[in-house]
This record gives C-alpha cells, sequence and structure tokens, in this order.
C-alpha cells in the first residue's frame, strides 16, 4: 500500500519515535501498545480496539487495519488523537475505606456488562480482561496511594451502588470509553468524588433512559451539565439525593433541562440543591407545568430572605398557565414561604404576550387587587432592610392618579406611581413612622408609561437617616426627593395588597409582571442578577 | 398524617411563638379556599383522605420543608412513592398527591397499589 509510509511517518510522529525502517503492522503495533495493548494480547484486544475506533463489525485484523488505513488515506490523520481519546482514565486512593484491602481497588463491573478492556493500572502492569467477574478487576498495588487508570477497549457496565470502594473513587479526568448501561446507582457513594474534570463526553451517554442514584451520596458540587443529554431519561429517582450542587451550578442544570426534549411523568431529584429568583427558578417550575414532569425534589430557594415570589410565567405553579383573559383568583408564590395572593371578587386578568412574549397580569384602575396574607416571612419588609423587585407595564399612574403596586397594612407602607405628564409618571415609596411619615420619590418622571419597567427598591427602616435606593430600568440608582422626612420608629407592616390599597381606591392601571418581595438588601451582584434576569425576560434595555 | 384546622388566633394560642424548629415542624398551612383557616399539625386531630388532596391543594401540591413526609403519587397507574427528608421541597403537577406522615399508613398505600420502592424506605 503506497500510503502506508506516511501512515507510519504519522504514527511515528505522534508517538515521538524516528525509526522509519519499521513495517506498517509495527507501526500500528506501536501505536496501540501506547494505549497498553501486550504483544500477547496482540489479536483479542487489537481487534476490539479497531473495532472501537472505527465503529466496525469486521472481525478479521486485516480487514480492520485496511478499514484503519483508510482514516489515513481520507486525510484523516486525527484518528490518533481520537483513539487516544477513547480512554477513560479515573483516580483512585486505594487506602480509602472500602471493600478491598489500603492497596488495592476493584472496579465496580456488572453481571450485565460487556467487557473487552484493557486496564493501565497506572503502576506498570497493564492486563486485558473480558469476563465481568474476572478476580483481575481487583488489583493489588505495591503500596497503598492515588493512582491514575486508564481502561480502553469495550467497556460497558458499572455500577457502585453504595458498596464497594465507591469511597476510593476520587476523580476522573477523561470519560472516553465509559459505557453507562443504564445501572442503578453508578456513583452512588462516590463521597470523595468531588469534582469530575471530565470534558470529552457526560458520563450519562446520550440515548440512556435511566439516571436512578447515578450521583446519589457524590462528593460534586458541580458537573458540566452543558455535555448531557437528557432526552430518553425516564427516571431520575434519587439521582442528585444527597448532592449539593452549587447554586449556580443547579441553575445551569434547570436551564438545560428544560431546553431539551424530556419524557414526560418524570420524577426528578435534585438532592439539596438550591434554586434561585430569575430565569433557573422560573424554569425549575416550568419543568411541571410546561414539561409534564410529576415531581422535583429539592433544597428549596437559596435567598432564605425571600418572602414571596409572583411570577406571571408561573401564575400557579406546578399548573399550566390559564387562558388569555382568565380572572386569577390565585397568584401563586413560587417562594417556598406559600404566600399565595388572592382575591375572589375582583381579581386582575391573565394576559398573554403582552411584552416580549411574556404574560403579565391587567390591573383594571378602578378594584383589581391581589391580596397577601401576613406572615413572618413578609411582614415589616423593610424593617432591618429589604429589598422589592418588580416589573409593571403601567398604562396611567392609576386610580385618583395614586395607583399602587403594592401596599403593606393599608397605608403603613406603599409604593405607588403619581404626577403622570406626557407619557411618564414618578414612584413613590411611603413608610409610616409613629411622628412623622417618610416619604421619597423620584426627582424625574422615571417611569414610562405603556412601556415595561424594571423597578428594583431597597430600603432599611431602623433609622431614619435612611433613605431608600431606587433602580429603574437601570443598574445605577434613580436620583430621588425627599417629599417628606421620617420622625420616631417606623411602623410595623404586615398583610399585602398587590395592586391596591388595603381598600380599594388605589387601584394599579396597567400590567404587572414579576414581584419579588426580600426582607434583605442584596449585594451589587445579585441585585443586577434580579434587574438583568427581568430586563432580559420583558425585553427592557437597560 | 393528623392535623387541625381553625382559625390564625387558634393556631397562634397552641403554638406560641414556635422557635425556628418547632416553626418547620408545626407549620401552619394556609388554606385558600376557606378565608382566614389554617391546617396545623396536631396529636388530637386528624383528616380523612379527601382532605388530604385539599392539604396539598394549598400548596399547590407542594411538600415543603416537612420534618419529614412520605408521598405517594398514582399518575394513570404509574405510582412514584417515597420519602421527602426533613428541610427539602418537593413539586409536585399532579392533583393526586397523597401525603403521609404516618409511615405505616404509607406503607399499607404502596402495599396496597403493588408498587416498588427503595428497600431502605421499608
Amino acid at each position: 500500500m503506497t500510503n502506508q509510509s506516511n501512515i507510519i511517518a504519522t504514527i511515528n510522529s505522534s508517538l515521538g519515535l524516528s525509526n522509519a525502517s519499521i513495517t506498517y503492522e509495527q507501526a500500528l503495533f506501536a501505536l496501540f501498545s501506547s494505549a497498553g495493548v501486550t504483544n500477547t494480547e496482540f489479536n483479542g484486544a487489537y481487534i476490539e480496539y479497531l473495532q472501537l475506533a472505527l465503529g466496525s463489525s469486521k472481525t478479521n485484523i486485516t480487514d480492520l487495519l485496511a478499514e484503519y488505513s483508510q482514516l489515513f488515506f481520507d486525510g484523516n490523520v486525527n484518528s490518533i488523537n481520537d483513539i487516544s481519546k477513547t480512554v477513560f482514565i479515573s483516580s483512585w486512593k486505594t487506602d480509602n475505606a472500602g471493600t478491598s484491602t489500603s492497596t488495592q481497588i476493584t472496579i465496580p463491573t456488572v453481571s450485565s456488562g460487556n467487557y473487552a478492556s484493557t486496564i493501565d493500572w497506572g503502576d506498570g502492569n497493564v492486563e486485558y480482561i473480558t469476563a465481568w467477574d474476572d478476580a483481575r478487576w481487583t488489583h493489588t498495588y505495591l503500596s497503598a496511594g492515588t493512582y491514575v487508570v486508564k481502561i480502553s477497549g469495550a467497556f460497558a457496565g458499572w455500577s457502585f451502588n453504595n458498596t464497594g470502594d465507591d469511597e476510593k473513587l476520587v476523580g476522573i479526568t477523561q470519560v472516553g470509553i465509559f459505557n453507562y448501561n443504564n445501572e442503578d446507582g453508578a456513583f452512588y457513594g462516590c463521597s470523595n468524588l468531588t469534582s469530575i474534570d471530565a470534558a470529552d463526553k457526560p458520563l450519562i451517554k446520550d440515548g440512556s433512559t435511566s439516571a436512578i442514584g447515578f450521583f446519589r451520596n457524590a462528593g460534586i458540587t458541580s458537573a458540566d451539565w452543558n455535555l448531557y443529554n437528557f432526552s430518553l431519561i425516564e427516571d431520575f429517582t434519587n439521582f442528585l439525593n444527597g448532592v449539593t450542587l452549587d447554586s449556580d451550578n443547579y441553575s445551569q442544570l434547570l436551564l438545560l433541562l428544560l431546553e431539551q426534549t424530556l419524557q414526560t411523568s418524570v420524577a426528578f431529584h435534585g438532592g439539596s440543591s438550591k434554586w434561585s429568583f430569575g430565569f433557573s427558578g422560573q424554569a425549575r417550575f416550568d419543568l411541571l407545568s410546561v414539561k409534564n414532569w410529576t415531581s422535583i425534589t429539592d433544597g428549596g430557594q437559596k435567598d432564605a430572605t425571600m418572602g414571596a415570589w409572583y411570577n406571571a410565567h408561573n401564575v400557579l405553579k406546578n399548573t399550566a398557565n390559564p387562558a388569555d383573559g382568565t380572572g386569577i383568583t390565585t397568584w401563586s408564590d413560587l417562594s417556598d414561604n406559600a404566600n399565595n395572593a388572592t382575591e375572589s371578587s375582583n381579581p386582575p386578568l391573565f394576559k398573554t404576550n403582552i411584552a416580549n412574549g411574556e404574560p403579565m397580569l391587567l390591573f383594571n384602575g378602578f378594584n383589581s387587587r391581589l391580596d397577601v396574607a401576613e406572615d413572618a416571612s413578609l411582614n415589616d419588609l423593610f424593617a432591618a432592610g429589604g429589598s422589592f423587585t418588580c416589573a409593571i407595564l403601567p398604562a396611567s399612574d392609576g386610580e385618583g392618579s395614586l395607583g399602587r403596586v403594592f401596599s403593606q397594612s393599608g397605608g403603613n407602607c406603599y409604593l405607588d406611581l403619581k404626577d403622570e405628564s406626557g407619557g411618564a409618571c414618578k414612584l413613590r415609596l411611603v413608610m409610616t413612622f409613629d411622628s412623622n411619615e417618610g416619604a421619597w420619590s423620584t426627582s424625574n418622571l422615571d417611569i414610562d408609561i405603556n412601556a415595561v419597567n424594571i423597578i428594583h427598591i431597597e430600603y432599611d427602616n431602623s433609622d431614619v437617616a435612611n433613605d431608600p435606593i431606587f433602580y429603574i430600568n437601570s443598574t445605577s440608582p434613580t436620583t430621588l426627593n425627599e417629599d417628606s422626612t421620617p420622625v420616631g420608629t417606623a411602623t410595623s407592616p404586615s398583610s399585602i395588597a398587590i395592586g391596591n390599597a388595603a381598600v380599594s381606591n388605589k387601584t394599579f392601571d396597567g400590567y404587572i409582571g414579576d414581584v419579588g418581595f426580600f426582607k434583605s438588601v442584596p449585594t451589587s451582584t445579585v441585585r443586577n442578577e434580579r434587574i438583568n434576569y427581568l430586563a432580559t425576560k420583558f425585553g427592557v434595555t437597560l | 398524617m393528623m392535623y387541625k384546622t381553625g382559625t390564625l388566633e387558634e393556631y397562634l394560642i397552641e403554638n406560641p411563638q414556635p422557635s425556628d424548629e418547632e416553626s418547620s415542624q408545626k407549620k401552619k398551612w394556609k388554606n385558600p379556599k376557606k378565608d382566614n383557616e389554617y391546617l396545623w399539625e396536631s396529636e388530637t386531630g386528624t383528616i380523612e383522605k379527601e382532605d388530604k388532596f385539599d392539604l396539598v391543594s394549598v400548596w399547590n401540591n407542594s411538600i415543603i420543608k416537612p420534618s419529614s413526609t412520605r408521598y405517594f403519587i398514582n399518575k394513570n397507574g404509574k405510582y412514584t412513592a417515597g420519602l421527602v427528608e426533613a428541610g427539602s421541597v418537593m413539586e409536585s403537577a399532579l392533583k393526586n398527591l397523597e401525603i403521609f406522615r404516618d409511615k405505616q399508613q404509607w406503607l399499607q398505600r404502596v402495599e396496597d397499589s403493588g408498587a416498588i420502592i427503595e428497600e431502605e424506605l421499608l
């Protein structure tokens, strides 16, 4: 074959060799030897190796070599690197607790597995094993330590299921030919597997149908979920039970799941991972209401100070949104506090496709409202520093030209619109103190009529010297006027009306999308996350 | 599973200023179907099966940070049964979520259905 010399040169180059007189077969053998195939195992491992690399069903070594050489004829010289990428590379600490001795490790093969594997144990020993119960799956080292194990060939089937040497596995740097075969508890109990550094493939291969207990009680706090395709997974029982993913990583997982075509009637376990206010939190509820999953179990909301979150995207949580124009008698609180907002007589209307394709709730400007009962998670919202974030699309400054976005305990604390002029109006926060109320309004007409406005307010009423800070369609504060200077001690507001006053004479006129109440002042990072979430969602340019 | 119903004032009489720990174990449940009605765990009261459905609907089919609660779901003959551990949250999209604080009642429900559950939960 005229191109064999080119193949030899390529392999020599890849392996750092300079012997130009070796035969074509010798060069290929050198290549495969570098991956741990020994001379005595030449035929068996070689055939398996080539079949795997080529995806070929041919069993004759000559045919396979010819097929392999075709890769070079086609100019695909990277095939050498492709083969190196098929190796499954993991790290083990022999003297961690396990069923083998302190100088041993046992690979968790399963009876239903399929193996034709070359194992480089990391101590100079290389073995070729085909039977799932071969005693050589337990390897003995000369001394205790941490070893890198490389498995190549065919390797299908793996499950610790909370036993064996689950605590000895400490790292995975390349997934390669690791072939999860829907076993229960694949990495269950791998408490010392604190990270997965492999970036080549997911541990759950495409087409898998089960993830039962896959990472249960593993030590991981994150994974690169963007590698994963969960579209055929039917069972996520205990998937992450006992695991707490970093909040950002759990957000990545929730958002990825929502993007994929998923199986329905799925019960998902996210361990103790916590979700956040924003798109990822919204995705958590969409998985139930849009993707028709059965249940999601996790650690609840990340921000323990979030007293309530009302989101028109998930009006009645865990339930598909109603038809356009439906009166919303219950607006679910998506937080863990179940501070549902209710109104039986004059509810706002659910309206689809109001801003950037998103729905919002329409308050009619004369009697719409939603009420939230007092609850410790909301009472005295601004007493020790609190914040409020919302998206509104006003049609005017409201009933009596003083329409309220929200009102707490009647008039003890409220946020309203006023002074409409030329298609804009002011925003005002009023807080009652026992001697004289405090009131602050925007210096300018910063609220646009008939446009979405993203509002974020921070305030601590524990000191009369404190002023609130308004952010309107911006991550920079808005200039305020102090209309009335607070004197005395702040009152203690409790129950809340959304879109009105306690008595229905200050009805908001227009749409309200998201509303979030927080009994804390966020960091600038979190503040910007909230503002950016709503701006992106409703198509507002900051 | 045992619960009592009543007004917020009645709840507070039986649960005066609970600590955070007690609050998580004796959480009051608001009932939007009945103004000013609350439900809370009780050693003396019981509710029937239908009330259980009302109870979970209060939370839009959610079990939120219980002390420890077992659940059972039947959707078109496909059963899901398990445990929501203390401090966890389970959101469910199904109206027929049944929750149990009594393990034996839960086991009986599972046994009657023929559902397969993890051995460690038995």
